[in-house]
């Protein structure tokens, strides 16, 4: 198929599978995050010790891996933190890091830098006053930013993640800006999804309707990040396949026609780590149906290739890769491709994987028709590390914004720095068209037809009302 | 490392439907954003901001209507 694509001047890009692990060394944290799905704080009894650790550094090598991501809880607080490091180092896999960013001397960022780590993401949740009500410590996102330029000074390239939900959400534009004033080059985002303690925090949730919105602004970000140079890289439960799909997805090439979400790739190009020594596809996702094995009773080689949990995307070409697609994600258009989108996001959300309600198409479809959909919890979670409740999905005809949700997502609410709208007097207004123009392409797509939409009227019905 | 990959007739098929979607038209850049409301849309009657009516402000106020419509 790619010789022919090739024939006819498609130019198609060699598959290219980036292989890593991320690799959670301990459960200890100094912060205690409203959203956090491994429910940090303590360490966990039984976590690997040094010679274990290194063990395992010895057998990813072998496997493959050939990026270590390094989180926690807060990887610094193991104590051999650097000495594992250095050890993913020294054979040949590059050693990075994501951390809360509370409590990075700059001693400390050279010795990271001593160890060989090369990047380092830090988490910011918001502006100054939610990051810090959310992450559970005054003055951790003053910090963060200090961090940010003690790695910078000893040469570590740094990145930043943010958590998207209610808290966050409105605040995107400015914390762009700051993003932006403070050099930072990459941002990678992510919907804030129901896990650990964000279960009991389920408040802070988007509704999926509120995508509607969102996306709009994510869209303008990566475009105007472009020109600032701050690249966006959409997390992998952002998406999938709306107008904005290949701008998201291709920030750094918008020449790539092929950049737009491929499937989950758990277990495939990525296993995530315990600090007991489990072994999971990816390291969000829950532990209680996703752990393949331990490295103390097998070889990671062994976890890898023969336990069912880390083979749950063995299939991405032929009938079985969508047999566990249920609801709306079962009669997608883009299903053959997308196979439900982010495990993790469904399974957290309906206690399996295979239907999606995080997803730009999905809600622009229904919106379209005049439908959305809306969640609540009907079980709540035990309150273990990685865990999940139960919600309930329905489905509604759109109707007025909920009163008794005043921090639902508009771009309407959104806070804009004050310069880009004295450059744009009217950039939200533009977003609201922008809007309305991605759910107008699913009419004009035939993605949905005409008479099924309340909002798109042809000019005899406009005119005769 | 595993070698499983997507079928390039999925992938192709996939792009397809997007390239629809976007309606010929994937931004490049932040200019191009703009110019899309200033020559595209003829201004509307309805002041979005204070629109109170559904979520969907624009797209439900009768008043509104995308101009190439």
């Amino acid at each position: 198929m790619e010789r022919s694509l090739q024939k006819k001047g498609i130019r198609v890009k060699e598959y290219q599978r980036k292989t890593y692990a991320v690799w959670e060394i301990t459960l200890k944290c100094n912060l205690a995050c409203s959203h956090c799905g491994s429910r940090a704080g303590d360490k966990r009894d039984n976590e690997l010790n040094t010679t274990e650790a290194l063990d395992l550094v010895k057998q990813m090598a072998e496997l493959g891996i050939k990026e270590v991501t390094l989180i926690g809880g807060e990887a610094f607080l193991r104590p051999d933190w650097l000495m594992i490091a250095a050890e993913i180092t020294r054979l040949g896999m590059v050693a990075s890091m994501t951390t809360g960013g509370y409590g990075i001397s700059l001693g400390t960022a050279k010795r990271m830098k001593a160890a060989g780590i090369t990047t380092v993401s830090v988490s910011i949740d918001g502006l100054a006053t939610t990051h810090d009500r959310i992450r559970g410590k005054a003055g951790s996102w003053q910090q963060c930013f200090e961090t940010i330029a003690r790695l910078n000074q000893v040469g570590i390239i740094c990145g930043v993640n943010t958590q998207i939900n209610r808290e966050t959400a409105l605040g995107l534009p400015l914390l762009y800006q700051a993003l932006v004033d403070a050099n930072v080059s990459a941002w990678q985002i992510q919907l804030t999804v129901p896990m650990g303690n964000a279960v009991e925090n389920s408040q802070l949730l988007l509704q999926p309707i509120e995508l509607l919105d969102l996306y709009p602004l994510l869209h303008y970000l990566s475009l105007r990040g472009r020109r600032d140079g701050l690249t966006i890289q959409p997390g992998n439960n952002i998406g999938y396949y709306g107008p904005y799909e290949r701008v998201l997805r291709g920030a750094n090439n918008l020449e790539n026609d092929w950049a737009f979400y491929k499937g989950c790739q758990a277990g495939q190009s990525v296993i995530g780590i315990e600090a007991d020594g489990s072994i999971k596809g990816c390291p969000s996702l829950p532990s209680d149906a996703y752990v393949g094995g331990n490295i103390r009773n097998k070889t990671l080689s062994q976890i890898y290739y023969h336990s069912d949990e880390l083979n749950i995307n063995e299939h991405q070409s032929d009938a079985m890769a969508t047999e566990h697609l249920w609801g709306h994600c079962a009669s997608c258009e883009f299903a053959n491709t997308c196979r439900g989108g982010c495990h993790w996001t469904s399974h957290v959300f309906f206690g399996k994987r295979g239907n999606n309600p995080y997803c730009h198409h999905r809600v622009l479809k229904l919106a379209v028709q005049g439908r959305k959909e809306r969640f609540y919890l009907k079980e709540r979670a035990k309150g273990m590390p990685f865990d999940h409740g139960i919600f309930e999905l329905l489905e509604e005809n759109i109707g007025p914004i909920d009163p008794n949700a005043p921090h639902q997502f508009t771009l309407k609410k959104a806070q804009y720095p004050k310069r880009w709208l004295q450059e744009n007097p009217q950039l939200i207004q533009s977003l609201y068209f922008e809007r309305g123009l991605g759910m107008k392409r699913y009419v004009d797509a035939g993605i949905v037809d005409r008479e099924q939409s309340p909002w798109f009227k042809s000019k005899e019905e406009v005119t005769s009302t | 490392m595993k070698q499983g990959k997507p079928s390039m007739m999925e992938l192709t098929q996939t792009k397809a439907l997007l390239e629809k979607i976007e309606g010929g038209h994937r931004q490049q850049n932040i200019q191009d954003f703009t110019l899309i409301f200033d020559d595209t849309f003829k201004p509307t009657p309805c002041d979005l901001l204070s629109c109170v009516t559904p979520i969907y402000g624009a797209i439900t106020d009768p008043r509104w209507r995308i101009a190439a419509d």
